[in-house]
C-alpha cells in the first residue's frame, strides 16, 4: 500500500463534488444533466458515476480519487459561480433572455411531419446539418421500448427519426459525452477527414438546464463539451420523473408504457396508445411526478441555446423558434434558403405585431412557471 | 572553445528568433559577443520551423533548423527571451538601454522536463495551435510542437481555468517536477550597455489581414493557403503527413496552385512576394512524392526563378513531377456539390475564359511584414517603407534609419531562406563592428 499523501494543490476554498452532493444533489436540486459525471469520467479520474438519475461516488473507495479540481461544482447548471459570466456572454437581462428573432416554422420533410412534434424543426435542422456535413454527430434522446428516454449520440441522419418527438421524463443528455474519446475514434475511422478528435463537431439538443450546463462547460472550454458546435434548446415547463410519471399514467389510463405510442402536452396531457386511443388527462394530476428541481427553475424558453424550440404559441403543425445567437440566425437563414423549412407568415396581423404578441405570450408562460415555483 | 569578450562588454539585442535572428545570434555569439535574443512566441524557429521542406534541395526544413535551435539554446553567449517583446529603447549607437517585457510562462523554464503530464490532464481543450496554422488544437497547458526550443510547456493565460477562475489546478497537481508556478508575473527586464540591435521580425501572411473571399478561402474547406498545405503535408503536422481534403478526407488527385494571391495587385500588396513561384513548385513536388497519380496545375502571371538552381528546379517540376504551368489570370472560385473547387480563369495563351475543376486549391499568399512591426518601429524610432517593411538603402541593405540598429530577413523585404541567412550574417557583422570598434 502506498501512503496517502495530502493532495498537492494551489486552490484555496474550492468547492468540490462533496459540496455538490450537499448543496445540490441531497437537496433535490440536481437536474440529472450528467455534466459532472461526463467531465469527470472523460478525464478518467474514476470518482463519480450516474446511478439512475443521481450522480454519486462510484464507491467509498473512489472518494479519495477525487482530484478536488472543483470543475464538477462549477459546471453544474444549478450552481451560482459561473452564472454571471454566461449571463453576460448570452446577453441575458430578463426572464426571456436575448431574442435575436422569433419565428414559427414547419418542416417540409414528409417523414418528419409524421414523426416529429409540432413543426418537427429540431429534427429538420439536424438533418440539414448532417446533409451539409456541418456536424459529425448529434446528441439526442431516444425512447426505449418502455418509453424511457435514453440519451444517445447519433452519427447520421438515418438514425435521426428515432429521436424525433418530445420526451416528458428526463434524459441525461450530457452523459453520453463521457465516451467522447471512444466515440471519436469510431468517427475518425469512419470518416477520414477528422484528424484531430478534438475537432469533431456535434450538435446538442436539450432542456434549458442542460443547455446551461453546456454553456458553462464551453465558457471554460473544457472537455468533453468543447466539441459541441450547435446548442438547440427545448421549451420546458417541467420535467417528470420516469417512474412516478408512468405510475400515474397507469393509474389514470390503465396503460403500460409499452403500449403507449405518443404523448403530448397541450394544456392537458394527451396520451395516445398503440391502438390509436386518445386519453386526455388534466395536467394537474401529474404534479406529483414533476421533478423537484423544476420547481425552482426560472427558465422556460432556453435562454442559453443558439436556437430554442417549442410548440407553445405556434399554430397547428408549426414550431415556435426563438433565435438567440448569430450562429443560430445564420443556420435558420441557410435552412430556409435550402428549402428544408417553411416559415409561417401571419395573415391577420403585421409580422411585428405577431412577434410582439408571441414574445408576450411566452413571457407570460415563463412568469407562470416562475410563480409556480 | 567559445570566445567571450568578458562580462563588461557590450551586448547585441536581436528582435525575432526565426532563421534570420537565429543566424545573426549564432554569428555574434561565436565572435564572443553577448546576445539577447527576444522572441514573442513561446518557442524559437519562426516560420521555417513550420515548413515541411525547403527549396530547391527538398531538404527537411526542421532537420536543418533544429541543430541551430539547440545551438542557440545552449550557446554560452546567447540568452533567449521567449514570450517577450521589446518595450522601450533609449540611448544611441554603442550605448542603448533596452526594456524587454517578459510575459509569464507559468512554468519554470529550468525545471520543466517536457514530459507532457500537464497538457494531458489539462481539461481545457480545442485551443487552436498557431504552429499548425490553426489546423490542430491543444490544451491550455501547451507546447507548440514536441521538438520546440526551449522544450518547455507554457500555460495560456487567456484560457487557463486557475488564472481566470481560481479553479482546477490539475496541472500543478499532476506535475512530477513541480514546474508549474502560477505566481509568475509579467516582468520588465532592463538591458543596459547594449551596443546594437538587429530587427529580424520576419513575416506574416496575407490571410492574417485579408479574408481572400474571392478565392473562396474560409468559405470552402478545400481552398487552403500554402502555409496550411505545409502543415497538412508535414509528417509532424495535423494529418501526420497524409495529405487529404478537409471536407471528406479523400486524397486529392488534382491540385491547383494559385500564384500571386494578394501580391502584385492593386487590391492587395503592390510588390512581388518573391518566394511563391519556388515554394509552389516545391509543394507540388512533395505532394507528387506522396501520390504519383497527382496532377498539379500552377496558375501563374509571371514565373520568377531568379536564384541559384531555381530555373532547373522548375524544369524538373514540369518534367518529373507532372506539374502543368498555366499562364493565366484567376476570375473566381466556386464549388460543385461534392465540394470540388471550380476555377474560372483567363488563359493568357489563347485569351479564352476557361474553367477547371480540381480537388484542392492552394493559395500562394503574399508575404506581409510582421503584424507587430509598427509598434516596434515606434519603439525603436526606425523608418518603415510604404508597405511597413523596414526602410533600408539599396547599397546598405542591413542598415535602418537609426545608427546602430540593423535589420535582416523578411522584416526588410520578402526573401527566401538562403538570402535571409546571408543577410543575417551581414547584419551580425555590422553589429559586431559597433561592439568591437570598426
Amino acid at each position: 500500500m502506498e501512503d496517502v499523501l495530502p493532495k498537492k494543490t494551489v486552490l484555496k476554498d474550492v468547492k468540490i463534488f462533496k459540496d455538490l452532493e450537499e448543496e445540490i444533489i441531497k437537496t433535490n436540486k440536481c437536474c440529472a444533466c450528467g455534466a459532472c459525471v461526463a467531465y469527470c469520467s472523460s478525464q478518467m479520474f474514476d470518482v463519480i458515476k450516474m446511478e439512475g438519475y443521481t450522480p454519486q461516488f462510484i464507491s467509498d473507495a473512489n472518494v479519495d480519487n477525487c482530484k478536488e479540481c472543483g470543475l464538477c461544482y462549477y459546471i453544474c447548471p444549478q450552481t451560482e459561480p459561473l452564472m454571471k459570466f454566461i449571463n453576460e456572454d448570452y446577453r441575458i437581462r430578463d426572464e426571456m433572455g436575448f431574442i435575436q428573432d422569433i419565428i414559427a416554422a414547419k418542416t417540409t420533410d414528409e417523414k418528419i411531419k409524421e414523426m416529429g412534434q409540432d413543426g418537427g424543426l429540431v429534427t429538420t435542422l439536424l438533418m440539414y446539418l448532417f446533409d451539409k456535413n456541418k456536424i459529425d454527430a448529434a446528441i439526442v434522446s431516444e425512447y426505449d421500448e418502455k418509453l424511457q428516454p435514453i440519451p444517445k449520440i447519433i452519427y447520421n441522419k438515418e438514425d435521426l427519426l428515432k429521436s424525433s418527438g418530445t420526451r416528458y421524463s428526463i434524459s441525461s443528455n450530457i452523459l453520453p459525452l463521457t465516451e467522447l474519446y471512444n466515440i471519436a475514434e469510431e468517427i475518425v475511422e469512419k470518416q477520414h477527414q477528422i484528424y484531430d478528435i478534438n475537432q469533431i463537431r456535434m450538435a446538442f439538443v436539450g432542456t434549458p438546464c442542460q443547455c446551461r450546463a453546456v454553456r458553462k462547460m464551453q465558457l471554460l472550454n473544457i472537455s468533453p463539451a468543447h466539441v459541441i458546435k450547435y446548442v438547440f434548446g427545448l421549451f420546458c415547463m417541467e420535467n417528470f420523473d420516469y417512474d412516478k410519471l408512468f405510475e400515474l399514467v397507469k393509474k389514470e389510463t390503465n396503460e403500460d408504457p409499452t403500449n403507449i405510442a405518443k404523448m403530448n402536452i397541450k394544456k392537458n396531457f394527451f396520451i395516445i396508445n398503440k391502438e390509436n386511443k386518445v386519453y386526455e388527462v388534466e395536467l394537474k394530476k401529474f404534479d406529483d411526478a414533476v421533478r423537484n428541481h423544476c420547481h425552482d427553475c426560472d427558465e422556460f424558453t432556453g435562454r442559453f441555446a443558439d436556437i430554442s424550440f417549442g410548440g407553445s404559441g405556434a399554430v397547428q403543425q408549426n414550431s415556435m423558434v426563438i433565435i438567440r445567437t448569430e450562429k443560430g440566425e445564420e443556420l435558420i437563414r441557410d435552412v430556409t434558403i435550402a428549402g428544408y423549412i417553411d416559415k409561417f407568415t401571419p395573415k391577420k396581423s403585421t409580422i411585428t405585431d405577431w412577434k410582439v404578441s408571441k414574445i408576450d405570450l411566452l413571457r407570460r408562460m415563463t412568469n407562470n412557471k416562475i410563480k409556480k415555483a | 572553445m567559445v570566445k567571450n569578450l568578458g562580462d563588461n562588454s557590450k551586448s547585441v539585442v536581436i528582435v525575432g528568433a526565426g532563421i534570420a535572428g537565429i543566424q545573426a545570434a549564432l554569428d555574434l555569439g561565436d565572435m564572443g559577443i553577448k546576445v539577447h535574443l527576444v522572441e514573442k512566441q513561446p518557442c524559437i524557429g519562426g516560420r521555417m520551423a513550420q515548413l515541411d521542406k525547403t527549396f530547391p534541395t527538398l531538404d527537411c526544413s526542421i532537420c536543418i533548423l533544429a541543430p541551430k535551435l539547440s545551438e542557440c539554446y545552449r550557446h554560452p553567449n546567447i540568452t533567449l527571451h521567449t514570450l517577450s517583446e521589446v518595450q522601450k529603447v533609449e540611448g544611441s549607437v554603442g550605448n542603448f538601454t533596452v526594456n524587454v517585457l517578459k510575459h509569464a510562462r507559468y512554468v519554470k523554464e529550468d525545471v520543466c522536463t517536457n514530459c507532457g503530464d500537464c497538457g494531458s490532464i489539462c481539461p481545457v481543450r480545442g485551443i487552436t495551435n498557431f504552429f499548425d496554422a490553426n489546423l490542430a488544437t491543444q490544451a491550455a497547458a501547451q507546447i507548440a510542437f514536441p521538438a520546440a526550443v526551449p522544450a518547455v510547456y507554457r500555460i495560456d493565460p487567456s484560457k487557463c481555468l486557475y488564472l481566470n477562475y481560481e479553479i482546477c489546478g490539475l496541472c500543478y497537481q499532476n506535475c512530477g517536477a513541480d514546474a508549474i508556478d502560477f505566481s509568475q508575473k509579467d516582468s520588465v527586464l532592463s538591458l543596459d550597455n547594449v551596443g546594437a540591435l538587429i530587427v529580424a521580425t520576419g513575416l506574416d501572411l496575407a490571410e492574417d489581414i485579408h479574408t481572400l473571399n474571392i478565392y473562396g478561402y474560409q468559405k470552402y474547406d478545400n481552398v487552403v493557403t500554402a502555409m496550411e498545405l505545409e502543415r497538412l503535408i508535414c509528417a509532424s503536422g495535423p494529418q501526420a503527413g497524409h495529405l487529404s481534403r478537409l471536407t471528406d478526407g479523400k486524397h486529392p488527385k488534382k491540385i491547383a496552385f494559385l500564384q500571386c494571391i494578394d501580391s502584385r495587385s492593386q487590391k492587395g500588396q503592390m510588390y512581388c512576394s518573391s518566394v511563391c513561384c519556388m515554394y509552389t513548385t516545391k509543394e507540388a513536388m512533395i505532394a507528387y512524392e506522396h501520390d504519383n497519380e497527382l496532377e498539379s496545375y500552377v496558375f501563374y502571371i509571371d514565373m520568377r526563378a531568379g536564384g541559384k538552381g531555381f530555373q532547373k528546379f522548375l524544369h524538373r517540376g514540369a518534367e518529373e513531377y507532372n506539374i502543368k504551368y498555366l499562364k493565366s489570370k484567376i476570375s473566381h472560385i466556386e464549388v460543385d456539390e461534392s465540394d470540388n473547387p471550380i476555377i474560372t480563369y483567363e488563359d493568357y495563351e489563347t485569351s479564352e475564359i476557361k474553367q477547371l475543376t480540381v480537388d484542392l486549391v492552394v493559395l500562394a499568399t503574399c508575404i506581409i511584414p510582421s503584424l507587430g512591426i509598427n509598434k516596434l518601429a515606434d519603439v525603436l524610432g526606425i523608418d518603415l517603407d510604404h508597405y511597413d517593411f523596414v526602410k533600408t538603402h539599396p547599397f546598405l541593405p542591413v542598415e535602418t534609419s537609426v545608427e546602430g540598429i540593423y535589420t535582416c530577413g523578411c522584416a526588410r523585404e520578402p526573401m527566401d531562406i538562403p538570402r535571409s541567412v546571408a543577410e543575417a550574417s551581414g547584419a551580425a557583422a555590422r553589429a559586431a563592428e559597433v561592439i568591437k570598434g570598426g
